[in-house]
């Protein structure tokens, strides 16, 4: 079972992917902003990181700036909610070649079909 | 020799003479020491209205507006001629038939051979219609301002707008479509108040994005000025009654609670539909900035002249350095960040109690709570 780390600010929204995640055998690390987030990962280390761009209540930006400089999350492949993944702002946070962005709102099966590919790494 | 200059100083005298009074679109006419009219030309007769038989020997006085010569203008004209060789001015002159004009105005002192003051020379213009159009540019120049000035606020609300189309608008999109995705999930009889939950969070997600596109629509009529107030005798509190009641969806997820208390005669004369939005405004601000379980008090007071209302909260409070700002369009306190908001909500509010020729104020404390107060005629006009 993968563990993975989702944070994000709407409350909402972390809710439900907490409940889509586990219904397909992931466990969730839920984290309602960029700083919780980087303290959950440094104790938990997950396989995978979900966190979100595109609110800027998340303080996404903060946990991206948290994990860069934290040699052991680095390595922990990420899944951002954001625009556009050829935005030189988000290429720059990137810390993997591996790494996804997926734009709100996604469906479901997207949000599988990425989380899938990064696992394999 | 001595013969010759005079004999060409009498033709240019002669000539200059006949120049000077041929010019038509100039007043040129010269003035003794004590500001009597000695000469007057054909521009002069043009633009003052007054023959040379009527004026000449008449004071120039006649040609200022009576408050000008209050203000002793004609002397000190001539005073600060004297003084410069030479003095210009601009201002309202008036002609034989009492009408004024704008008139440009030179003064020069002439001297004899032997330096001796022996009068004044004046030349007037009437540039009354490039006085006009100057105003006129004006008035346009400001209107284009002021145009610019609205066109910089709609563009700004708009680019606003898609920002926040852009980001807001996403996160509430998504939860709607992962609830559904679950709600297809939870088939057996007994998962209901799983599917019931995806179901309430779809409605509020769809209420909260209509409250925001409903916020900007508001916001962009109420800056043209296209609200206009809509008068009615009504029951104050069964309007609050029910407006109560539809907060209650918003209350109960927090498990908060509303003590109403309302004193005085029931009716008002006032907009029904903009005293719901106001006070439903005030009422959930108070429920979002408040933690579970707190208390939120509407308290009613009515006379004969003014409806008080409050609206008080046991929520975070308002930081004092942002309560001078706290009415400003898109403005969002520190401490409210973690809320959804697009600062637009109390910017209504306090332009539509302008629009019911009321008031609003507060109080707050920050971790303590903020108290609403609002007063309103209890009928507008």
């Amino acid at each position: 079972m993968k563990n993975i780390l989702v944070i994000e600010e709407d409350a909402f929204l972390r809710e439900n992917l907490v409940e889509l995640l586990e219904l397909h055998q992931f466990k969730v690390i839920p984290a309602k902003d960029g700083k919780t987030g980087y303290e959950l990962a440094k104790k938990k280390i997950p396989d995978i990181i979900v966190c979100d761009l595109m609110t800027p209540q998340s303080n996404g930006k903060l946990f991206l700036d948290l994990a860069g400089a934290d040699l052991e999350i680095r390595l922990v492949p990420i899944l951002l909610f954001s625009f556009n993944q050829s935005e030189p702002e988000i290429k720059s946070v990137f810390k993997n070649q591996h790494d996804e962005c997926l734009k709100k709102p996604f469906s479901e099966k997207k949000l599988l079909s990425v989380l899938n590919k990064l696992s394999l790494h | 020799m001595f013969g010759v200059v005079r004999e060409i100083s009498q033709v240019d005298r002669e000539s200059f003479r006949l120049l000077v009074d041929s010019v038509k679109d100039y007043a040129i006419f010269m003035i003794d020491l004590n500001g009597y009219v000695m000469t007057w030309n054909d521009g002069a007769e043009e633009i003052k209205g007054y023959k040379a038989s009527e004026i000449i020997g008449c004071h120039i006085s006649i040609f200022y507006t009576p408050e000008e010569i209050k203000r002793n203008e004609p002397e000190n004209n001539l005073k600060q001629t004297i003084i410069r060789g030479r003095f210009e001015d601009e201002g309202w002159r008036v002609r034989k038939d009492g009408s004024v004009f704008w008139a440009n105005v030179i003064f020069t002192a002439l001297k004899d051979i032997s330096g001796e003051l022996i009068g004044f020379a004046k030349v007037t213009r009437d540039i009354t219609r490039r006085k006009r159009a100057d105003e006129e540019i004006n008035r346009l120049n400001n209107e284009l301002k002021r145009q610019l000035e609205r066109e910089k606020e709609h563009s700004e609300l708009k680019s606003r707008f898609i920002t926040l189309a852009s980001h807001e608008f996403r996160t509430p999109l998504t939860a709607i479509l992962s609830s559904a995705s679950l709600i297809t999930r939870y088939k057996e009889f007994d998962q209901d108040p799983m599917r019931q939950k995806h179901i309430d969070r779809i409605k509020t997600s769809v209420h909260y994005l209509t409250d925001v596109l409903d916020d900007f629509l508001s916001i962009e009529k109420l800056e043209d000025g296209k609200i206009e107030f809509n008068e009615s005798v009504f029951n104050l509190h069964d309007l609050l009654q029910d407006t109560i009641e539809e907060m209650k969806g918003m209350l109960d997820t927090k498990r908060q609670q509303i003590d109403f208390s309302f004193e005085g005669p029931n009716e008002i004369s006032q907009d029904k539909k903009i005293i719901k939005h106001i006070i439903l405004n005030l009422l959930s601000n108070a429920s979002k900035y408040s933690a579970d379980e707190k208390k939120i008090r509407l308290g009613v007071f009515l006379n004969s002249q003014t409806a008080h209302i409050s609206v008080s909260d046991e929520g975070i409070g308002i930081p004092a350095a942002a309560q001078a700002h706290l009415f400003s369009k898109f403005f969002r306190a520190s401490n409210a960040c973690s809320v959804h908001g697009t600062g637009l909500g109390l910017n209504i509010v306090k332009k539509y109690i302008e629009v019911l020729n009321g008031s609003i104020s507060f109080s707050s404390q920050e971790n303590i709570g903020s108290t609403f107060t609002v007063e309103l005629p209890v009928s507008i006009i």
